[in-house]
């Protein structure tokens, strides 16, 4: 006991003596978070469109108009031909050109259905995709306004827990998740292979210090430290970004415990594998923030993917824990919707840490 | 120009030695690739929706059948109130429920006035309107098959996507991630060669040599840029030979901008480990401003969904300039003509680059 | 090349690092073709004051002039006729013996042809031969510090500045390593070294006694001993310490000093023939000794217990 605490001295006073990596601890983090926030808005508004109308009947000159009148779209210009209008969808300077044939409205008073084409860049499949949903949605409304109604099959939507579609309501907390590992992971990669590299890892070795200790003494400032800075983290999700609480306070800072376990046992274990710091931070790059930013739901649905790539997702710990703190911050779900993930982060934490042990055992 | 030589040399035998650069040069690359390019597609498959009929007739089956047809869905039959959904939706049982009332068909077809009810977790915003969009499309055709021709007229919409008709997000993933790869790469490796040279001074050692501090850039840099070529042409080949995407545009413009592109990118390196006395230190400022490049260069999220002020603030990313750039040439096949302003700003963050990172770097050295 | 007089004028150098004072008022003039040992304890100033004098730090106050040249003004030409082997290990140990010198050879812009020859020559010097393809990393440390030797004599500077370069190392290499500076100063090359390790003033031409960042003394070798004003008498015994008892007793003797079994005893000039006399009653043999450099400066520094 004595001999852990004098180790846990040890490891605070190396915190503490680096004030340059403890400020970009402490304060990185929250940042970004404040800076991120603020990137992500799914919603497009202002899509820039061109017009090439061959019909001038005053029925598509109001769609126009009120295509303009609507928040998302922006009226670039018209154009006598599509050819016309060809330079500004490469150059990017309209999202689309929205063509209307000739005599579309005589058709339309014939009781047929006239098409007109939206031409979209597609080099950028993302907006294009989007630009498409709002002009289907926007002719929907448009029709049953100008059109003559016949039986419409028709449904109410009801967007539940984010009833503003807010995407910061749901990139926030991801945010959130992320920076956690990130720090987790990144601060404990190099803990023991650094006192290999300066040798007095051997010296521990002459100590009468069980490998157990010295994984645990390593592990408990960060986690101090890793508390602290989730607590930080949350609060500006609360109080800037008024991303809704619903769940109970327990339920979150059980799951970030358990979390940040997880990540700082991954960490050590890295630690113990890698020859040289260099290494053990490429190694925390590759392994878990990539994967923790890119396959864990934080933006790319993980059921969209491959399955061979969704049976991978199951292996990282940021996957479980965008649930729990989606599931706990927007839903409202308690520990019996979640405690199948918590199960597995702790099986993760606990796996890494015995790991590291034995490892360590061999190192020492 | 035999001391340029001289470093170069060395930094060549000493990439052979170390076999996690060359894990990093060769490997990397093409194993992000095939795995991001799988995984960062925007489309939005497999939801799990569930399905209330209450008026189960052929027709409320139909529009369920054709619902399940549409390949975005997995439909899963479940009985519930509106109100018992919400424990659905956390248990995540469900992504959605659709709930047809009794009497719908009827009704709608009598102009009764009925209502279907889509209940959707809208947790991720985006997935929530995208399936409202998909549902919806799925309405109107079900609409459309079954009054046939005594349905009123009406407006409709087809459209065609230029340069990526079918709308594939991988083409436009694949170029966005070679810019990141070779940002990653060259930014981190000549980084930690500095700093290396840093922590054992060797640096110290160089600076009583005649070398002078431009010298020693340049001979750092050809080897990292050589390298930077190299693992963006692997990436984009497995981009063109696996995922097929079109090169529609000049390889002399897709080397010289990737050559602007690199020279930035060995600059910001050079200015990180400047700044660092440590390689930990490097990794963290290089993580830095690698997130700042991932999140605002347009890379994942569409820079014009962004805050005006965040918009402004992606200006000052030269990767954003370089994806840009990359897009236009592999799917647009964009000539000089149309980019001439992006290679002016990337000649120009390059130029700005290369000379404070020298500058500092000299400074640092000498002092 | 540097000029005729070669020699190295340190001016009035001051150099304090927050707040410490490093170097107070430093000024030496050093002779060309000669090996200057800069002698004292840790925190001297001894690292301070060669890294100044090799251009790597600027002093507060003060300048350095070799053959004249400023650093401020021609650095380019100093820093080609200048070697520096710094205290820690400082070349590319993931390189191999020869690719490290061929590296600090082409830098300084040597052809491959004569750098080949003069790395085939310098190892053998050096006795490294064997050692020529192995990852400099992976060296004892004695070798580490001959091949950091070697790599500042591959351009065969008039200048060749050694930080403590024999501070841990086994005396096998130790003498090798000296074996090496004797070969650099025969070919003309003006050496300084620092060392904390008293023992090794015998080697040097000069020497400058540093301490708490002033200078005590700048004295050639052969004349340290002028500095002491004591004579010592050496006695071989096998009870060392009746002896010391013995000889202490005498009213002359101003200090004793236990050297294996040997006894040194030290007494001021103007006695002695009446410690002559006296010892002669006490013990059998003895033999006059010159003060070591350790005696020298202990005595500079205030420290000899006699005073």
């Amino acid at each position: 006991m004595r001999k852990s605490k004098a180790f846990l001295k040890k490891e605070f006073l190396h915190l503490i003596r680096d004030p340059k990596s403890l400020f970009l601890i402490s304060l990185l983090p929250v940042i970004m978070l404040l800076f991120y926030g603020y990137v992500v808005r799914m919603d497009v508004k202002n899509i820039k469109f061109g017009v090439v109308n061959y019909d001038h009947s005053q029925f598509f000159e109001g769609l126009v108009s009120d295509m303009e009148a609507s928040s998302y779209f922006t009226r670039e210009g018209e154009f006598p031909s599509l050819k016309d209008c060809e330079k500004w969808i490469v150059k990017g300077k309209v999202d689309a050109c929205l063509i209307i044939p000739s005599n579309g409205y005589k058709k339309l008073l014939t009781g047929k259905d006239t098409e007109v084409l939206l031409v979209l860049d597609g080099s950028d499949s993302n907006l294009a995709t989007t630009v498409a949903n709002y002009f289907h949605a926007f002719l929907a409304k448009f029709n049953s306004k100008h059109m003559p109604r016949g039986p419409e099959f028709r449904f109410s939507v009801v967007n539940f827990f984010n009833p503003e579609l807010k995407s910061s309501h749901f990139f926030v907390p991801g945010l959130a998740a992320i920076f956690l590992m990130m720090i987790c992971a990144m601060l404990t990669s190099i803990t023991i292979v650094k006192e290999k590299e300066i040798g007095s890892l051997k010296l521990l070795r002459l100590a009468p210090v069980s490998p157990f200790q010295v994984i645990v003494v390593k592990l408990l400032p960060y986690l101090f430290l890793a508390v602290v800075e989730a607590s930080l983290i949350i609060a500006v999700a609360e109080l800037w970004f008024r991303v809704p609480f619903r769940g109970s306070l327990l339920s979150l800072g059980v799951s970030i415990f358990i979390y940040m376990f997880a990540g700082l046992s991954f960490g050590v274990f890295l630690s113990t594998i890698a020859s040289s710091q260099a290494i053990a931070m490429i190694l925390s790059l590759v392994l878990t923030i990539l994967p923790s930013v890119l396959l864990s739901g934080f933006i790319f649905p993980i059921k969209s993917m491959p399955v061979l790539l969704q049976a991978l997702t199951y292996i990282i710990p940021a996957r479980y824990f965008l649930i729990i703190i989606r599931g706990i911050m927007l839903m409202g779900v308690g520990f019996k919707e979640i405690y199948r993930e918590l199960v597995f982060l702790m099986v993760f934490a606990i796996f890494f840490f015995v790991i590291s042990t034995f490892r360590l055992k061999r190192e020492l | 120009m035999r001391r340029i030589l001289a470093i170069v040399k060395k930094e060549f035998k000493q990439m052979r030695r170390q076999k996690q650069t060359l894990l990093l040069l060769f490997v990397v690359p093409v194993v992000q690739l095939l795995i991001f390019g799988y995984v960062l597609t925007t489309d939005v498959k497999n939801i799990d929706l569930g399905i209330k009929d209450s008026d189960k007739t052929v027709f409320s089956r139909h529009l369920i059948d054709k619902i399940s047809n549409s390949g975005y869905f997995k439909i899963k039959y479940v009985d519930t109130t509106p109100r018992g959904v919400e424990e659905l939706l956390k248990k995540r049982k469900v992504d959605a429920v659709l709930i047809i009332p009794e009497g719908f068909m009827r009704k709608v077809l009598r102009r009764e006035g009925s209502q279907a009810q889509l209940i959707v977790n809208a947790m991720d915003s985006n997935i929530a309107s995208i399936v409202t969009g998909y549902i919806m499309r799925i309405f109107e055709n079900f609409g459309a098959g079954i009054l046939k021709g005594s349905a009123p007229a009406k407006v409709k919409m087809i459209y065609t996507a230029w340069f990526n008709p079918e709308l594939k997000s991988v083409y436009f993933m694949v170029p966005g991630l070679a810019g990141l790869i070779i940002t990653i790469i060259c930014t981190l490796l000549i980084g930690f060669s500095i700093v290396r040279e840093k922590e054992t001074s060797t640096l110290e050692q160089l600076s009583i040599t005649p070398i002078k501090p431009h010298e020693l850039l340049i001979g750092k840099m050809i080897p990292y840029a050589l390298g930077g070529f190299l693992s963006i042409t692997l990436a984009l080949m497995v981009g063109k030979l696996w995922f097929h995407v079109p090169m529609r545009g000049s390889y002399l413009l897709l080397f010289g901008a990737s050559f602007l592109y690199i020279l930035t990118a060995l600059s910001i390196g050079i200015l990180i480990a400047t700044f660092s006395t440590s390689l930990l230190q490097v990794l963290f400022l290089s993580w830095f401003s690698l997130l700042f490049a991932i999140m605002l260069s347009g890379l994942l999220i569409p820079i014009r969904n962004m805050p005006k002020f965040i918009q402004f603030l992606s200006n000052l990313t030269p990767l954003k300039f370089y994806i840009k750039m990359l897009r236009e040439i592999f799917l647009k096949g964009g000539g000089l003509n149309l980019m001439l302003m992006d290679i002016a700003i990337l000649s120009l963050f390059a130029v700005v680059f290369v000379l404070i990172s020298s500058l500092l770097f000299r400074k640092r050295l000498t002092a | 090349m540097i000029g005729p007089t070669g020699f190295i004028e340190v001016r009035d150098i001051t150099k304090e690092y927050d707040g410490i004072i490093a170097l107070k008022d430093v000024s030496l003039t050093l002779k060309e073709g000669k090996i200057t040992g800069v002698i004292g304890p840790d925190g001297a100033g001894k690292t301070t004051l060669l890294e100044i004098i090799t251009g790597l730090r600027l002093p507060d106050s003060g300048e350095v002039l070799i053959a004249g040249k400023k650093w401020t003004e021609d650095s380019g030409s100093l820093k080609r006729n200048l070697g520096f082997v710094p205290q820690d290990f400082s070349l590319y140990s993931d390189l191999t013996v020869e690719e490290n010198l061929f590296f600090f050879g082409q830098i300084y812009g040597q052809k491959d042809g004569t750098l080949r020859e003069k790395i085939e020559k310098l190892l053998d010097i050096a006795n490294l031969k064997k050692a020529r393809k192995r990852q400099a990393g992976k060296l004892s440390g004695g070798m580490k510090q001959k091949l950091m030797v070697l790599s500042c004599l591959i351009h065969e500077p008039s200048v060749l500045v050694l930080d403590e370069p024999t501070r841990g190392v086994d005396p096998i290499s130790r003498t090798e390593l000296w074996e090496l500076i004797r070969f650099i100063k025969e070919q003309g090359t003006t050496v300084i070294l620092s060392t904390s390790n008293m023992e090794e003033v015998s080697r040097m031409d000069e020497v400058v006694f540093l301490a708490e960042g002033r200078v005590l003394v700048q004295i050639e070798v052969q004349n340290l001993s002028e500095l002491f004003p004591f004579k010592i008498a050496e006695i071989k015994t096998d009870r060392v310490e009746d002896l010391i008892e013995k000889v202490e007793k005498l009213k002359n003797i101003k200090a004793t000093h236990v050297v294996g079994r040997r006894v040194r005893a030290y007494f001021p000039r103007e006695y002695e023939k009446k410690v002559v006399e006296e010892l002669s009653q006490i013990v059998k043999g003895w033999y006059p000794v010159s003060p070591t450099a350790e005696d020298v400066f202990v005595y500079l520094t205030g420290g000899f217990i006699g005073e």
